[in-house]
């Protein structure tokens, strides 16, 4: 059952970042499972359930940057609104542009919220307890399959 | 004798009538001469036909423009001085000519030695006696012509400087946009990384660090978020230059609202009073550059205070005529006159960073903003008196 899932799907191709989004999780106290992908296409395959990912486990948030490798999260995120169920899933940006040609894009594409990446990490840690009692708490998710 | 009497009276009689034909001939000659040398002197090239074309007269000025002897022109009709293929011209010309009795048309004519010139010819009917002549004043047009020509290439050349050097800025601007958005995004991947991992030492290791390890740590910290600000600043600067705004009614009672709950908890921090004279006016402006300004002047108003000092600010607006001013007025440090213009220029700072944090973009950011809205901005203010900022704008309406 999809809403049996608890995976939080990262999709982040800066280490730093995900070194210190994984340390605010952990501040945080969140348990969620975390999967990081490092560019669009792996993310686009995961979602897909294609090889190597047959089998993974559907994410319950996905967490996506929008300046990636092979495909941009703004592709992904076009890609994931046009599919069956998956569509459903709740997509929050976090990324380092406040442009707003990239903000109204990733609104156009269906983002559900979009988040700018702090410089400070005490501000990070802030974000994230936030995002945790919205988006894993209080969001009532929708059914997703697997297609 | 009667008869002898009669006819000595009609002979006076006719002799009378013979000197009044006198004084007519003499007089139609000197009308007649009149116009002929009216004819032969005019200024412009003048050419006599019948409605066939057949050349009756010209005068000199026209022998003079097309090289022809008088003899050889006189012999000619016009169809054979003008270039070949103007036929259709010259004839519809003369139709108009014949339903209105005058015709303006421009022709290429043909020179005796085959050079062809264009020409404006300006046709009237003259009637004398019953026969219907046509007198046409033949004006050579090259000069006009080539001026015209040259103007269109002007133009053309003027054109596609303007398309190439349009398309160079356009190409600039694109490149620009490019490179903010590289800052934005990539410039500051490096900062976030900085500070997250000197925080990362000062927390994990803070047992093993010792008291000038933690200082430097913390330097790192510092260092990084002053360079974060500066990077949004200067993307803000820069925004401001090159985006399109749009300039329309704002309220600035919204505007205002807008920046003081931006600002709810640095007032509280510093326990700021403001005051802001309701209502205020609306003005012609951008909403979100509003914002930009007045962020700007009120953080300020709250930071540039004597160490202790509760910041009170008070904003308030003046209408003059068209034109709305609006103070934004604090208990600060104040500024000597002589630094008033220098303030608002790029990265100029008049505090060390170690007593007021600052890029010294905020003004630019102000003066560019009203710049970019038609607007102006100045300053009041001298040493230890406080500050009294204005901006000023176009009321709505105006």
């Amino acid at each position: 059952m999809a809403s049996d899932n608890y995976t939080i799907l990262l999709v982040e191709d800066d280490h730093n970042d995900v070194l210190l989004i994984k340390r605010a999780f952990q501040k945080v106290n969140i348990a969620n499972p975390i999967v990081v992908l490092n560019d669009g296409e792996q993310a686009i395959s995961y979602l897909a359930g294609r090889e190597p990912y047959v089998g993974r486990a559907l994410p319950m948030l996905v967490l996506l940057d929008l300046k990636l490798p092979r495909k941009s999260g703004h592709e992904v995120l076009e890609w994931l609104r046009q599919q069956q169920t998956l569509k459903r899933l709740p997509v929050v940006v976090l990324t380092a542009s406040s442009e707003s040609s990239d903000v109204n894009r990733a609104y156009d594409l269906g983002a559900n919220s979009y988040l700018v990446k702090p410089v400070t990490f005490d501000a990070l840690v802030e974000m994230v307890r936030t995002l945790n009692l919205y988006w894993l708490i209080l969001n009532k998710r929708a059914e997703v399959s697997n297609e | 004798m009667k008869d002898e009497e009669k006819s000595k009276e009609q002979l006076l009689k006719e002799l009378a009538e013979l000197r009044w034909l006198d004084e007519d001939l003499k007089k139609l000659r000197q009308s007649e001469d009149k116009f002929r040398s009216f004819f032969q002197n005019s200024n412009d090239a003048i050419v006599i036909h019948d409605l066939k074309g057949n050349i009756l007269d010209v005068n000199e000025k026209l022998l003079a423009l097309f090289g022809y002897e008088r003899p050889q022109m006189m012999d000619l009709s016009i169809p054979d001085i003008i270039n070949i293929g103007e036929e259709d011209k010259y004839s519809s010309a003369m139709n108009v000519l014949n339903d209105e009795g005058a015709v303006i048309f421009e022709i290429d004519f043909k020179k005796k030695n085959g050079i062809l010139f264009p020409a404006e010819v300006s046709s009237g009917i003259l009637t004398i006696g019953s026969d219907k002549v046509v007198q046409g004043i033949v004006r050579n047009i090259s000069e006009r012509k080539r001026a015209e020509e040259e103007l269109i290439k002007y133009r053309k050349h003027l054109e596609s400087f303007v398309a190439q050097r349009t398309d160079q800025l356009e190409a600039a601007n694109k490149e620009l946009e490019s490179f903010a958005y590289s800052v934005s995004h990539d410039l500051r991947a490096p900062l976030r990384a900085m500070e997250g991992f000197a925080n990362a030492l000062l927390e994990d290791y803070r047992d093993s660090l010792d008291a000038t390890g933690k200082d430097y740590a913390m330097r790192v910290v510092a260092a990084a978020q002053h360079m974060d600000t500066l990077i949004q600043d200067l993307l803000a600067y820069s925004r401001l230059s090159r985006s399109a705004l749009k300039p329309g009614a704002v309220s600035l009672d919204s505007v205002l609202g807008d920046v003081i709950h931006q600002f709810s908890t640095d007032i509280q921090k510093a326990d700021a009073q403001i005051r802001v004279e309701r209502p205020l006016p609306d003005v012609m402006g951008d909403h979100a550059t509003l914002v930009q300004v007045f962020s700007n002047l009120l953080s300020n108003a709250i930071k540039f205070v004597e160490p202790g000092v509760k910041p009170r600010i008070r904003i308030w607006a003046e209408e003059m005529n068209s034109r709305v001013r609006l103070w934004v007025e604090d208990t600060g440090i104040g500024i000597a006159p002589q630094y008033h213009d220098r303030i608002f220029r790029i990265f100029e700072r008049l505090q060390g960073v170690e007593n007021y944090p600052g890029t010294g973009i905020g003004l630019a950011i102000v003066k560019k903003g009203l710049e970019r809205m038609g607007g102006r901005s100045g300053v009041d203010s001298a040493p230890g008196r406080g500050s009294k900022f204005w901006v000023e704008l176009r009321m709505k309406g105006f």
